[in-house]
C-alpha cells in the first residue's frame, strides 16, 4: 500500500480519494467540502446509542484495507470522520467477541472496508438539533457511513418505543426481500449444511425477525429475458477450479469488489449489468475460471452470502515440531473469542491452519534464528522470552574471558495468556526469529500460520493490541540489532537504551517512496530495523554513486551532525572537539548549537521498510550525553563522506539487479562454466517428481550477469520474501535454512509467481492434483486437468533434515563454476576480481 | 573448468611423486646400474625378459593404468547416480579423473618399455594415443572457450534454446515480408489515387513489426557485461511470431519502390540466411559484408523505411551470434564425440590384452 501524503492547506488535509464523498457541479467544480480535520482528534462527541451515552472523538484515523494507519514520513495520519458504527463498537465492544452485541446488524460492511451503505440493514433512527430544538432525521440513516455529531440520539432495532420499531420494521423488510431473492444453499450438496449456519444473509434475517419466504418468488433463478451478450449476471459458475460462483445468490453488496480492489489490489471484480441483470463480473463478465482472476479467494472469504463458495482444497498439514500437536476443528476456533469476526468461511475453507500444542516446562517453542512462519497464542502456562544481547560486552571478568566461560547477557520476560500471542514478529515480517521462546510452566499455545494473523490483524480490537506490541519489540530489537550500538559495556547500553527507548518512533515505509531528497535540510536519524534503503549522491545531475543499506545501519546521520563534503578531509578528532565544543557552549536549547546541515544523498525505500526515527534536538542532546556515540557517529560520517568521491560503477548495478537482498544466490562464474548444464540435470535428478509428479528443474541457466557471474534463475531466499506477501493459503513459508518452501496445498493461483520480481517462481501442473473444469467449448463436458503448483528452489531441503543446506546444482557442478552466495558476497567477489584480486592458485 | 587453481596442486605433486616413484621402480628392476646402489631393491642384475609388461613390475604399472581406465569411465555413471549412491564431490572425481588418467601416461610407457610390441599393443597404444590427445585438447578448450563465449557472446542464451530463436527470427522476417506483397503494392499504387483511402489501408496494413513491438526473445534484450569485453555488435530485438498484440505502429509513407526492393533483398538474402541451417557461408553471415549490405540497403530505401532496415540487420546479428554460440558450443563439447567412444573400446581392448597376455600366454 502506498502510503498518500496529504496536501496541507492551513492544517487541512485534503485527500484526492476523499472526493468520492463530496458532490461536484456540473463544472465539475466541488460544491461541498466537509473534511475532517488533524484537529477533530481533539474534539469529543458525546451522543446516545439506545439512551446509553458514549464519547468519542469526532476524527479517528484513516485506515487501508488491511487495517493499516495511513500516515505519511512524518507519521501524519489523514482523519476521517467517526461514524455511529464506530461509537457503537466504543459501547458495546469490551473484548474479542463482543461484536455480536452490536445491535445494527450489517451485511455490506466490514471494518477493514470502505464503508458503502448499500445493504442499508444498519439503518438507525437518528435524533439531532435543529433551531435549538430535538428533531427527528426524516430517513433513516446508515450507521456505517453517517458521522456523529455531539448530542445525537441514535435508536437502533433493539430500542424499544416507536422509533425502535421504525427500525425494526425497516430492517426486517429489507432482510426479507433480500432473503427472497438471494438466501440460497451452496451449490456443492457437501458444502450446503456446512455453510448454512455462516450465511450472513439467514443470520441478519433470523436477528431481524424475517421471513424468508414471505417475498420469494424465485425470480432470479429463472435466466432473465434474453440479457445481451457479455452483459448481466451470468447463470452459476463453476469455471474455476478453486471457487464456485452462484450469481443468484448475490446481494450485490459489493464486498468482493472491495476485497479484489482494494484489499488484494487485484481489480478483476466489478459490477456489470442493469435492473434485474445487475451482477458482479470478473473482468468483461467472463466466466470466474477463464478470467484473469488469481483464485486468491478474498472474495469468497469476503462474501455474506453463498454467492462465491469454495470447492475442497488439499489438506493443510501441520508442521513438525516438538510437543503433541492437534489440529483445531473450525467450529472450536469459531467459538473462541480470539478468532471472533475472523470469517467463519476462510476457517472452514482451510482446516489445519492452526494447531494446539501442549508443551511442558523446559520445552523449546521457537530458537532464535529459526524461521519464522507462524505465531504463537497463549491459551495457558507462562513462557520465558529470551533474547542473547550478543552485541553488547559481557561482563565475565578476566578469567572468565580467558577460559571463555562469560556469555552474552540475556534480555528475558515472560509470557502469560493475558498477553495472547508471542512471535507474531517474525511471522509478520517474514524474518527469522529475534527470541528464543521456553515453556516455563506447562502451557496450552495454538499455533496459528500467517494468514490467519492477516485475519487477526484486520480486526481493530485484536489488531490494536498486535500492533502496540509490535511496535514496542521492535524498537527495543532495532537498538539491539543496530551496528551503532555494537560493543558498548552492558551499563553503557543500558544508558543509551534508557535515553532512546521513550524518543525513537516506529516508522514503516513502502517500497519507491522517498524518504529525503539530496540538499534537504536534514531533521530526523533513520535505523533501519527491516528492508533496504536505496542511498543515491548526485553530482552535477548525475548519479555518481548508489548504496544499498540494510538491516543494522543507521542514516541521516551526516546532515544532523551539520557535515558536508568539504569536511572530507579533517580527521574525527577534529571534527569530534568542534562538535564537543558548540553542545557543551550551548545551553539546554541545543537545536541551534550546530549548524542544520542538508542532506548529502538521496534515500528512498528499495523494498518494505521499518525504520526507528529519531528527532534533531533528542539526536543532539544524545551525541552530547554520549561521547563515545559522537565519535563513532563523526567516524561512520567521515567515512561516508570520504567514500562519495569513490566511484563503484558495480554498485548501481548490484542495487537495480536486486541482489542486495538475496541470501542464497545461485551464480555461475562464467569463465569456468562450461555450459555442460549439470547444475539443471542435478537439480531434476534430486527432485524427481515427487512434488509435481513430472521430473522438472527449479532453475534455468539463463539470467542476467553481474561481473563475471551469471546470476541464474533460481530462488534467492530473499531477506524480504516478496512472494510470501499475501499467499492466500500460506502454503508458502521459510524453511529450516530461510530457503523459500512451497507446500503441497498450494491452489496455483500464481500470486506468488507474479509477486517474485526475479521470476523464480515456476507455475507447472501438477500431475498428482487432477482437477474437473467444465469445458468452455462444450457447455455441460468436463475436462481433467493438472491443477498448476508453484515450483521454486527449497536448496534441496523442503523438509529441514539437513544441518546445512547441500544443494545439488553446486554439488552437481564438475567445474567448481557454481555457488551459492549472498548478495554483499557476490559483491565483494566481483569487486575483487576487477581488482585483480582472483589470481589463479587461490 | 580450470587447472590452474588451488585444489589441482594436490594433484599435480601426486603425480610428479607418482610418476618419479614408477620411475625409479623401474630404473632399479630393469636398469640397475643407471641408479644409486642404495635404491636397487630388486638386485643387481636386471631378470632375463621377453617383454617388460609380463614381469611383476611390469604387471602391477598396466593393472594400476587399467584400473584409472576403469576409475575414469565410471565418472559418467557418478553423475548419474541416485543421492544416496553419490560418493564424493562430483569436482573432486573429475579432478581425479583428470590428474589419474595423466599419471596412466608415464605408467603405460614405463608398462610398455618403451615399446609398441605387436599389432595389438600397437593398436591399443595408438588408441591410448587418441584418447590422451583428445582428453587434453577437450581440457584446453573447456579452459579457454567459456572465457571466449563470456567476452563474446553477451547475449548467450541456453544452447537448447537456439532452434527456437532462430524459428523466431524466420517468422518475424517473413511477417514483414508478407507485408511487403506485389498485390498490396500495387493496390496502394491504385489507391494513391484517392489518398483518404490510401492512408487508411496504409494504416492498416503497415508493417507489424516495429522496434517498439513485443520484440523480447531471450537474447533480445541485451545481457549486462558487468566489465567483459564486448565484441560482438549490438544485438537488435527480433520478434515473437504469432503475436497479436496491437502495437502502435508508426507513421510512414508509402513507397513502392522501397518495398519492392526490401521485398527483393528479403527473398534473396535474408530468408535464405535465417532460414539457413549454417549461416557462415552467407553473405549475411559475415559481419564485415553484412555492415555493407545493409549500408547499401539503406541507401537504396526511402528515408522512412531505413528504420525496417536496421531491423533486419538485428536480426542478422542476432542470428550471426546464434551460430556463433552453437560454434563455441560445439567446441566447447564436440571432443567428447571421440573420446568417451574411443576411451570405452580402449577398456574393452585393454581388458582383452590382460586376458589374453595372464591367460594365454
Amino acid at each position: 500500500m502506498a502510503a498518500v501524503i496529504p496536501e496541507t492547506t492551513d492544517g487541512l488535509f485534503v485527500r484526492d480519494d476523499d472526493e468520492g464523498l463530496f458532490s461536484r457541479d456540473i463544472n465539475g467544480q466541488l460544491v461541498r467540502l466537509d473534511a475532517p480535520t488533524q484537529a477533530d482528534y481533539d474534539k469529543q462527541v458525546t451522543l446516545q446509542i439506545d439512551g446509553q451515552e458514549v464519547t468519542v472523538p469526532l476524527a479517528e484515523p484513516l485506515k487501508d484495507a488491511n487495517g493499516n494507519l495511513v500516515q505519511d514520513l512524518d507519521g501524519r495520519t489523514t482523519p476521517r470522520y467517526t461514524t455511529i458504527y464506530d461509537a457503537a463498537v466504543k459501547l458495546y465492544v469490551q473484548q474479542p467477541g463482543d461484536e455480536a452485541k452490536i445491535p445494527i446488524p450489517t451485511l455490506c460492511h466490514l471494518p477493514h472496508m470502505k464503508p458503502v451503505a448499500v445493504c442499508r440493514l444498519c439503518v438507525v433512527q437518528i435524533y439531532g438539533q435543529k433551531r435549538g430544538k430535538r428533531a427527528a432525521e426524516r430517513k433513516l440513516l446508515p450507521a456505517c457511513q453517517h458521522p456523529v455529531k455531539n448530542g445525537m440520539e441514535v435508536f437502533t432495532m433493539n430500542a424499544p418505543g416507536p422509533d425502535g420499531e421504525r427500525v425494526r420494521q425497516s430492517v426486517k423488510v429489507v432482510a426479507e426481500l433480500l432473503a427472497a431473492d438471494h438466501l440460497k444453499p451452496a451449490p456443492q450438496p457437501e458444502l450446503a449444511k456446512e455453510l448454512a449456519p455462516f450465511n450472513e444473509l439467514g443470520s441478519a434475517t433470523l436477528r431481524c425477525g424475517g421471513d424468508a419466504e414471505r417475498f420469494r418468488m424465485d425470480v432470479l433463478s429463472k435466466p432473465p429475458p434474453a440479457p445481451p451478450e457479455r452483459a448481466g449476471r451470468r447463470p452459476l459458475d463453476p469455471s474455476s477450479p478453486t471457487f464456485t460462483v452462484d450469481h443468484s445468490a448475490c446481494i450485490l453488496c459489493d464486498r468482493c469488489v472491495r476485497a479484489c480492489d482494494d484489499v488484494m489490489e487485484n481489480h478483476v471484480i466489478g459490477r456489470t449489468g442493469k435492473g434485474n441483470t445487475a451482477g458482479i463480473g470478473f473482468d468483461l463478465n467472463e466466466p470466474m475460471g477463464e478470467s484473469t482472476c488469481v483464485q486468491c479467494g478474498e472474495c469468497m472469504v469476503s462474501c455474506p452470502t453463498t454467492a462465491i463458495t469454495f470447492k475442497p482444497v488439499a489438506k493443510v498439514e501441520p508442521r513438525r515440531h516438538d510437543g503433541r500437536a492437534e489440529v483445531i476443528s473450525a467450529a472450536e476456533l469459531l467459538r473462541d473469542p480470539v478468532f471472533a469476526g475472523v470469517p467463519p468461511k476462510f476457517l472452514l475453507w482451510q482446516q489445519g491452519l492452526v494447531v494446539r500444542r501442549q508443551m511442558r516446562r523446559g520445552q523449546v517453542v521457537c530458537r532464535k534464528g529459526d524461521p519464522g512462519n507462524t505465531a504463537f497464542i497463549i491459551k495457558s502456562g507462562k513462557l520465558e522470552v529470551a533474547v542473547p544481547l550478543s552485541h553488547v560486552e559481557s561482563s565475565q571478568g578476566f578469567l572468565g574471558g580467558m577460559l571463555g566461560l562469560g556469555r552474552a547477557p540475556v534480555f528475558r520476560a515472560q509470557l502469560t495468556a493475558a498477553d495472547v500471542i508471542a512471535g507474531e514478529m517474525a511471522c509478520l515480517s517474514g524474518s527469522p526469529r529475534n527470541a528464543n521462546l521456553t515453556v516455563l510452566e506447562d502451557a496450552e499455545i495454538w499455533e496459528i500460520r500467517r494468514n490467519v494473523l492477516d485475519r487477526l490483524m484486520r480486526l481493530p480490537t485484536r489488531r490494536a493490541r498486535f500492533e502496540r506490541s509490535y511496535r514496542d519489540r521492535s524498537l527495543d530489537l532495532v537498538l539491539q540489532g543496530s551496528q551503532l550500538f555494537q560493543g558498548f559495556g552492558q551499563e553503557q547500553y543500558k544508558q543509551i537504551v534508557d535515553y532512546l527507548r521513550g524518543r525513537l518512533s516506529f516508522v514503516r515505509v513502502s517500497p519507491g517512496q522517498v524518504l529525503f531528497r539530496q540538499g534537504e535540510p536534514a531533521t530526523d536519524l533513520y535505523l533501519v530495523r527491516l528492508g533496504h534503503v536505496r542511498v543515491g549522491v548526485q553530482r552535477y545531475n548525475n548519479e555518481v554513486r548508489v548504496l544499498s543499506r540494510g538491516p543494522g545501519t543507521i542514516f541521516g546521520e551526516i546532515g544532523l551532525l551539520g557535515l558536508s563534503l568539504s569536511d572530507a578531509a579533517k580527521t574525527p578528532e577534529q571534527v569530534d572537539a568542534a562538535l564537543r565544543t558548540a553542545l557543551e557552549n550551548a545551553g539546554d536549547d541545543l537545536t541551534g548549537a550546530i549548524q542544520s546541515g542538508v542532506r548529502t544523498a538521496t534515500c528512498s525505500a528499495l523494498n518494505y521498510l521499518e525504520l526507528a526515527r529519531l528527532g534533531r534536538s533528542d539526536f543532539l542532546q544524545m551525541v552530547r550525553q554520549f561521547p563515545v556515540l559522537r565519535r563513532r557517529l563523526v567516524e561512520q560520517s567521515l567515512g561516508s563522506l570520504r567514500s562519495e568521491t569513490e566511484f563503484n560503477p558495480l554498485m548501481s548495478e548490484y542495487v537495480e539487479q536486486g541482489l542486495y537482498e538475496g541470501q542464497s544466490i545461485l551464480v555461475l562464474d562464467m569463465d569456468l562454466c562450461t555450459r555442460c548444464d549439470e547444475c539443471t540435470k542435478g537439480c531434476i535428478r534430486q527432485h524427481g517428481d515427487d512434488s509435481h509428479g513430472l521430473p522438472i528443474t527449479r532453475l534455468l541457466r539463463d539470467g542476467r550477469r553481474f561481473g563475471d557471474y551469471l546470476v541464474a534463475t533460481s530462488c534467492r531466499s530473499c531477506t524480504d520474501p516478496h512472494c510470501m506477501s499475501g499467499c492466500p493459503v500460506d502454503s508458502i513459508h521459510r524453511g529450516k535454512h530461510l530457503q523459500i518452501v512451497i507446500e503441497d496445498h498450494c491452489i496455483g493461483c500464481g500470486l506468488c509467481a507474479s509477486n517474485c520480481p526475479y521470476g523464480n517462481i515456476f507455475m507447472v501442473p501438477n500431475r498428482r492434483r487432477i482437477i474437473e473444469v467444465p469445458d468452455a467449448d462444450d457447455p455441460g463436458e468436463t475436462n481433467m486437468i493438472a491443477q498448476l503448483k508453484a515450483a521454486t528452489c527449497d536448496l534441496c531441503d523442503a523438509e529441514g533434515d539437513r544441518s546445512s543446506p547441500k544443494p545439488q546444482c553446486v554439488a552437481s557442478c564438475p567445474h567448481e563454476a557454481a555457488s551459492r552466495v549472498s548478495g554483499p558476497e557476490l559483491l565483494e567477489l566481483v569487486t575483487a576480481r576487477r581488482a585483480g584480486g582472483d589470481s589463479e592458485f587461490l | 573448468m580450470r587447472i590452474n587453481r588451488a585444489p589441482h596442486i594436490p594433484w599435480l605433486i601426486f603425480v610428479l611423486l607418482a610418476t618419479a616413484a614408477a620411475t625409479l621402480l623401474y630404473c632399479a628392476q630393469f636398469h640397475p646400474e643407471r641408479v644409486p646402489a642404495s635404491v636397487r631393491f630388486f638386485g643387481e642384475k636386471p631378470p632375463e625378459r621377453a617383454t617388460i609388461g609380463g614381469t611383476p613390475l611390469g604387471l602391477v604399472l598396466g593393472s594400476v593404468s587399467l584400473g584409472i581406465f576403469l576409475f575414469a569411465a565410471m565418472l559418467g555413471m557418478r553423475k548419474r547416480l541416485p543421492a544416496p549412491l553419490r560418493i564424493g564431490h562430483v569436482q573432486r572425481w573429475l579432478r581425479a579423473h583428470i590428474w589419474l588418467t595423466l599419471l596412466t601416461f608415464p605408467l603405460i610407457l614405463l608398462h610398455s618399455g618403451f615399446r609398441f610390441g605387436g599389432p595389438m599393443t600397437t593398436l591399443l597404444m595408438a588408441l591410448y594415443g587418441v584418447v590422451m590427445v583428445s582428453g587434453i585438447y577437450g581440457l584446453y578448450l573447456q579452459h579457454k572457450v567459456p572465457t571466449l563465449m563470456k567476452e563474446r557472446l553477451p547475449a548467450e542464451i541456453v544452447y537448447e534454446q537456439i532452434p527456437n530463436i532462430r524459428a523466431q527470427l524466420c517468422a518475424a522476417a517473413e511477417r514483414l515480408r508478407k507485408t511487403y506483397t506485389r498485390d498490396r503494392a500495387e493496390t496502394r499504387s491504385r489507391d494513391a489515387l484517392a489518398p483518404a483511402a490510401a492512408t487508411a489501408l496504409a494504416t492498416a496494413s503497415l508493417p507489424d513489426v516495429s522496434p517498439h513491438a513485443v520484440f523480447k526473445t531471450p537474447t533480445a534484450v541485451e545481457k549486462p557485461m558487468g566489465g567483459a569485453t564486448i565484441r560482438g555488435t549490438p544485438v537488435a530485438p527480433a520478434a515473437i511470431p504469432g503475436t497479436d498484440v496491437a502495437e502502435p505502429q508508426e507513421e510512414i509513407g508509402f513507397d513502392a519502390p522501397s518495398e519492392a526492393t526490401l521485398a527483393e533483398f528479403i527473398d534473396r538474402q535474408l530468408l535464405p540466411y535465417l532460414n539457413a541451417r549454417r549461416g557462415e557461408k552467407f553473405r549475411l553471415g559475415n559481419g564485415r559484408y553484412a555492415d555493407d549490405t545493409f549500408r547499401h540497403l539503406k541507401l537504396r530505401v526511402a528515408g522512412p523505411y531505413r528504420a525496417r532496415v536496421e531491423e533486419m540487420q538485428g536480426w542478422c546479428d542476432e542470428r550471426r551470434l546464434l551460430d556463433l554460440q552453437t560454434r563455441m558450443q560445439h567446441w566447447l563439447h564436440g571432443w567428447l564425440l571421440i573420446h568417451a567412444p574411443l576411451s570405452f573400446v580402449l577398456i574393452l581392448l585393454t581388458g582383452w590384452h590382460a586376458f589374453v597376455t595372464l591367460f594365454k600366454y
